[in-house]
């Protein structure tokens, strides 16, 4: 009896082995197949290139431009200005012209920080750069690793799909259009709060346009006025 | 392999047993690192299922390889299966007609093979498995049967 016991033990243990190795082939398959074809670069050219979530509202914001610091995965980031420091791209270290540069950078992946004034930090890895029209390529196919020297005095930003915001709660002055124009909100040195922002930012003439989707915006004075998706 | 006081001797399932398992964790870690390295984007879920695949074979594998004991004494062979709910099968010396050593290249390779202790009646063979050195496991086990069958007094006269 303990004989034919142990002999159906081996069928079990085959089984399970199988078991074992196929989980092992699918976690395998899932940590190297998206990695090579991602889902945005499939569908990014047919669907829209942020979305509106479920309650979320649809705003276009000009405010003023506060602190902030983004982390994400941003599939364009672009800015100009100018800078006595260099700019580093894998072990290249690039020298800013003193007036005038243009950085266009693709598949961003990383963080930046900026107020008003300056970039105080660029840290991450792209798939594409250029600075001033000319590209700069990496001698492998990964990703190149970039990031600034030192604060660059910037007069253009733009970051696009998708920058991720989960709250942003500061004294501005502007306007916010809800809904294309259904509501339109002017504010002046107010309290503000906007949650879960998913869309673009751009910096231009002092401004912060931010167009996109949150699920709530609040401008807070003697009264609030609150906004949400529904 | 654990030989105690030369009386005894002890042993678990080989760790050899296990390198398929080991293998696959140290792939899929592998993989992982180069993904992070490189600049690759890891899905946060497989990165969890793979944390969570490499944790559990580990224990998996050790808690097996624990719930497995076999030991040669002066009396008998014993075999004690199983941690919280233990089974322990003592089969005397003088009971156990034949040994035999299986090994397949694979096993030969790595020095690790199954035991099979058959009592007089084959239904009751005690099989030893995965065990490292098993040619230094039988010959103690012959030597041990041989020791018990033959009394000491004897033995001197026959030597």
């Amino acid at each position: 009896m303990h004989a034919e016991f142990e002999r159906k033990g081996n069928g079990k243990s085959h089984h399970l082995k199988l078991i074992i190795f196929l989980i092992f082939l699918g976690i395998l398959g899932f940590l190297v197949v998206p990695s090579i074809y991602p889902v945005k670069s499939i569908t990014g050219k047919f669907i829209s290139p942020f979305s509106q979530q479920n309650g979320t509202v649809k705003f276009a914001a000009d405010l003023t431009i506060p602190e902030l610091v983004l982390k994400g995965k941003f599939q364009d980031l672009e800015f100009k200005g100018n800078s006595n420091s260099y700019f580093y791209v894998e072990n290249e270290k690039l020298r800013f012209h003193s007036n005038a540069n243009y950085v266009a950078m693709d598949e961003y992946n990383g963080e930046i920080s900026f107020n008003d004034k300056t970039i105080s930090k660029l840290k991450g890895k792209v798939s594409k750069v250029s600075l001033n029209g000319l590209p700069v390529e990496s001698k492998t196919m990964d990703l190149m690793k970039v990031s600034l020297e030192d604060e660059f005095n910037y007069d253009y930003l733009l970051i696009r799909n998708e920058v991720e915001i989960p709250k942003l709660n500061y004294n501005s002055t502007g306007t916010i259009n809800i809904n294309n124009g259904e509501n339109i909100l002017r504010f002046q040195n107010k309290e503000i709060e906007i949650k879960n922002f998913n869309g673009n930012v751009k910096v231009q003439g002092s401004k912060l346009n931010l167009e996109g989707y949150a699920s709530t915006v609040e401008i807070k004075s003697g009264f609030t006025v609150s906004v949400s998706g529904s | 392999m654990d030989k105690k006081d030369g009386d005894v001797l002890r042993v678990r399932v080989s760790r050899k047993v296990y390198l398929p398992v080991y293998f696959m964790i140290f792939v899929l870690v592998s993989t992982a690192a180069y993904m992070k390295y490189s600049g690759r984007e890891i899905n946060p879920l497989a990165f969890n299922l793979m944390i969570i695949f490499s944790i559990f074979g580990i224990i998996a594998t050790e808690l097996h390889r624990i719930s497995n004991v076999y030991e040669i004494n002066n009396n008998s062979l014993v075999h004690v299966k199983g941690i919280l709910f233990k089974t322990t099968r003592r089969t005397d010396l003088l009971a156990i007609s034949d040994a035999e050593l299986k090994q397949n290249p694979w096993q030969q390779l790595l020095n690790f093979g199954n035991v099979d202790a058959i009592v007089f009646s084959r239904d009751s063979t005690t099989y030893i498995k995965n065990i490292d050195n098993p040619p230094v496991f039988l010959d103690f086990l012959e030597e041990k049967i041989n020791k018990k069958r033959i009394p000491t007094g004897k033995r001197r006269r026959n030597e």
